[in-house]
């Protein structure tokens, strides 16, 4: 009887001290976890990064700079809107400036306003690195990303392959600004003659369209046989379109992105293929390059990420 | 379970302080996590409250300088510059509370765009001052801007810690209640526990006390029949009832002997007041008849009233007290001569005597009423010789004392004999309860048959003076 009131008791002491114990440390955790000062330690540069929204693949690109800049030992502040909009972002950018750091990656637009603030940002002697598309015109120190002309070859080679060299397509584009990869796939159309672009949309930039604009392009377009969509969330899309609208095999689809959406569709065939883009990568190149700027050190002042082709073959591969 | 003995004051000790430990742990706990809640919603509040006192330096400073182009008077400069040097240590000291990496970076471009801000803000007031038109205008417009971008970053920091705060604290207060609900459970258990601890060692606790009155007041009314009380506790309960247990054995004992010891006494009495001659008149009488029949010649008949008259002093002497051995062996003697004479050559007496034990004392009358018993018993119907046989014997620590005799042995059917042959009256059950008095229950006595005849023993230890 005492024995087991002492095993009892004991065993009771032990469970409440392991669960404090526990929760203690959960709790601890939870509160200080914040207190770990190593980024209070002052970076050798502090650079600022302006995405151009808050999304999948911009988040990609921080986690890709955040990488590089623990490995060079400088600091890095995100500047980002939920929705891309050329006047905000011009603002954030001007806020970059007014902020006055060591260097400023961004994205950018090929457009004269652009070209504005970067070459007012060189003045103030702040290195300007353009993220994704190129200011063509402007004094930047270096351009990161895909090369859009490029892609849009590849885009459009490969839906002309997949309709047979013939037939009508139409584009699916997400902003008027990026038209290096529209050159891109006019140039690659306009070799062959049988094929012709009949009609190019624009989603909105906050995507609430992007339905309605495909499913407006198919049903407007009978002879339509390939579709190229320039955004990830749009290919998604064009791919739900393509199965609602029972045109599966009937119009063939290229775009872009790896959403786990679009990838199921390549699986079953409902999409073509895919381009990808590596953002992790993007971002690691940019911090890396302002550093070697920083540095004085040599630097290519165009760097290309290279892309990925996803189709139903390389996925069954993996 | 055989456990060693601890006190009632120990268990109680032990379960107290057992208890107290364990509540302690169970509210040490809940105090802590609610102080570590507290502190982090402090600081929460204190960071929100720094952002608030930011944004009004701010506004100060914003005011203070439309103030002075519309005023174009030197006495708002002060004010600007320490609202702008406020704002700049707030932002600071937030910088040392608990931050998240993005509101730090954010803050870091918040102190060079308040710098960027004074520096517009001198640029605007310095040109007011100077001119009288409104050429300040460009830097005046940047500065709003700025001022602009700066609440834009407060708002940011404000965002971010008002998530960050929200979703901790929402985890810790959910992590609160679950455990809460587990410290109540735990609460419960220890009750629970303590309760059942307490009644059973209660109800055993009162459970003994009562078998120990129950037993008291049987034995208070003179009834020392209670039986054994049996206590299953190690503590001072189960002392108690040993203790009790002992006292009503030897306490009932002893009445045993005081009453044994009475009767023996009576009986005594009894056999005096049977024979109501004076002793002393029959002395003297002996004597005269001893006396009278040496002057007549008759020295046999003289020995033996001289044989009668000892034996009759010595069993007039009180039953109880002692003698030594070599005492009661006269007596003996004595006895013998007289069956000697009685019986003629039918009979042979043998002793086997260790001297070194004559000198210790037995109560009287012992050995000659087993020699009687033997002359009675073993010879009595028989027709050829009887042999009897007496040894004392020295055994260490005891004394043994043998009387065989070679008649036809005891029928043990029958029971031990009555003591009505006996001279003395006296008989062996007698003997036997006498010597277990005076030696308390140390002495033995024995009887068995033999190949001819029987043996009666007895084994004494040795009493000094």
């Amino acid at each position: 009887m005492k024995k087991y009131f002492v095993i009892f008791t004991i065993f009771l002491l032990l469970v409440v001290g392991f669960i404090s114990l526990t929760s203690l440390i959960k709790c601890y955790y939870l509160t200080f976890k914040y207190q770990n000062y190593d980024f209070l330690k002052e970076g050798k540069y502090h650079f600022i990064l302006v995405l151009k929204e808050d999304d999948v693949f911009w988040n990609k690109v921080v986690d890709g700079a955040k990488k590089a800049a623990k490995k060079y030992n400088v600091t890095l502040s995100i500047l980002k809107e939920d929705y891309f909009d050329i006047d905000n972002h011009l603002d954030l950018i001007d806020r970059a400036i007014e902020s006055s750091p060591d260097g400023i990656i961004s994205y950018a637009l090929n457009e004269k306003k652009y070209e504005n603030i970067v070459n007012r940002s060189i003045d103030k002697k702040i290195p300007f690195i353009t993220l994704d598309v190129d200011v063509l015109k402007s004094k930047r120190d270096a351009f990161i990303g895909t090369n859009n002309y490029y892609t849009g070859i590849v885009l459009a080679k490969k839906l002309i392959k997949s309709i047979d060299n013939k037939g009508d397509i139409g584009i699916v584009m997400n902003s008027e600004e990026n038209s290096f990869m529209l050159t891109g796939i006019y140039g690659e159309v306009s070799r062959y003659d049988s094929v012709s672009i009949v009609d190019t949309r624009y989603i909105d930039t906050k995507r609430v369209n992007t339905y309605k604009v495909i499913e407006d392009m198919v049903i407007n377009n009978r002879e339509l046989k390939g579709i190229i969509c320039i955004d990830p969330y749009a290919t998604f899309m064009a791919g739900q379109v393509i199965v609602r609208q029972n045109k599966v095999g009937k119009i063939k689809l290229v775009g872009m992105g790896d959403l786990e959406g679009t990838l199921r569709f390549i699986k079953k065939g409902v999409i073509e293929g895919t381009v990808v883009r590596d953002p992790y990568k993007m971002g690691y190149k940019a911090v890396e390059t302002m550093y070697k700027i920083k540095e004085e050190e040599f630097i290519d002042d165009t760097i290309f990420i290279e892309l990925k082709y996803i189709n139903k073959g390389s996925l069954d591969e993996k | 379970m055989k456990s060693s003995y601890i006190s009632i004051k120990k268990k109680l000790i032990i379960s107290y302080v057992i208890i107290i430990i364990v509540l302690t742990c169970l509210s040490g706990y809940i105090l802590y996590t609610n102080s570590i809640l507290t502190k982090t919603y402090n600081s929460f509040i204190e960071s929100m409250l720094m952002l608030n006192e930011i944004q009004s330096y701010l506004g100060d400073s914003k005011k203070n300088l439309d103030k002075l182009l519309l005023t174009r008077s030197t006495n708002y400069i002060d004010l600007i510059y320490s609202s702008i040097d406020e704002a700049r240590e707030t932002i600071k000291k937030f910088q040392e509370t608990n931050i998240t990496e993005d509101n730090y970076m954010i803050t870091k471009d918040l102190l060079n765009l308040l710098n960027s801000y004074e520096k517009y803000s001198e640029e605007t007031f310095r040109i007011a001052l100077s001119s009288a038109d409104e050429r300040y205008i460009e830097n005046y417009n940047n500065s709003n801007k700025v001022y602009g971008y700066i609440f834009k970053a407060l708002e940011e920091i404000n965002y971010n810690l008002s998530k960050s705060g929200f979703e901790n604290y929402s985890i810790m207060i959910q992590h609160n209640n679950r455990l809460f609900n587990i410290l109540i459970f735990m609460l419960g258990i220890v009750l629970f526990g303590s309760l059942v601890f307490a009644y059973i060692f209660s109800i055993n606790m009162v459970k003994s006390i009562n078998k120990l009155t129950e037993a008291a007041k049987e034995v208070s009314k003179g009834n020392f029949d209670v039986g054994i009380i049996e206590i299953e506790s190690n503590d001072e309960l189960s002392i108690l009832a040993k203790a009790f247990n002992k006292m009503i054995n030897n306490i009932s004992f002893l009445l045993d002997e005081i009453k044994k010891k009475a009767e023996l006494e009576k009986e005594a009495q009894f056999l005096a007041l049977q024979s109501q001659i004076n002793p002393h008149f029959l002395f003297n009488t002996l004597n005269v008849i001893a006396k009278m029949s040496l002057l007549e010649g008759g020295e046999k008949t003289c020995d033996l009233i001289e044989s009668l008259s000892d034996i009759l002093r010595y069993n007039l002497r009180k039953i109880d007290s002692s003698v030594r051995i070599y005492e009661e062996l006269k007596n003996v003697e004595e006895y013998v001569n007289i069956q000697r004479i009685r019986f003629l050559d039918r009979i042979e007496f043998c002793k086997d005597i260790d001297e070194n034990v004559l000198k210790y004392y037995i109560p009287a009358l012992t050995i000659q009423p087993i020699v009687e018993n033997a002359f009675i018993h073993g010879l009595e119907g028989k027709e050829d010789k009887g042999i009897i046989e007496l040894s004392i014997k020295d055994e260490n620590e005891y004394i043994r004392i043998e009387v065989r005799d070679n008649g036809k042995g005891f029928d043990f059917d029958k029971g031990i004999e009555k003591p009505k042959g006996h001279t003395t009256g006296i008989g062996l059950k007698n003997v036997k309860e006498r010597l277990n008095i005076f030696f308390k229950g140390r002495s033995q006595m024995y009887m068995k048959n033999r190949d001819q005849g029987a043996i009666i023993g007895i084994l004494i230890p040795k009493v000094g003076e």
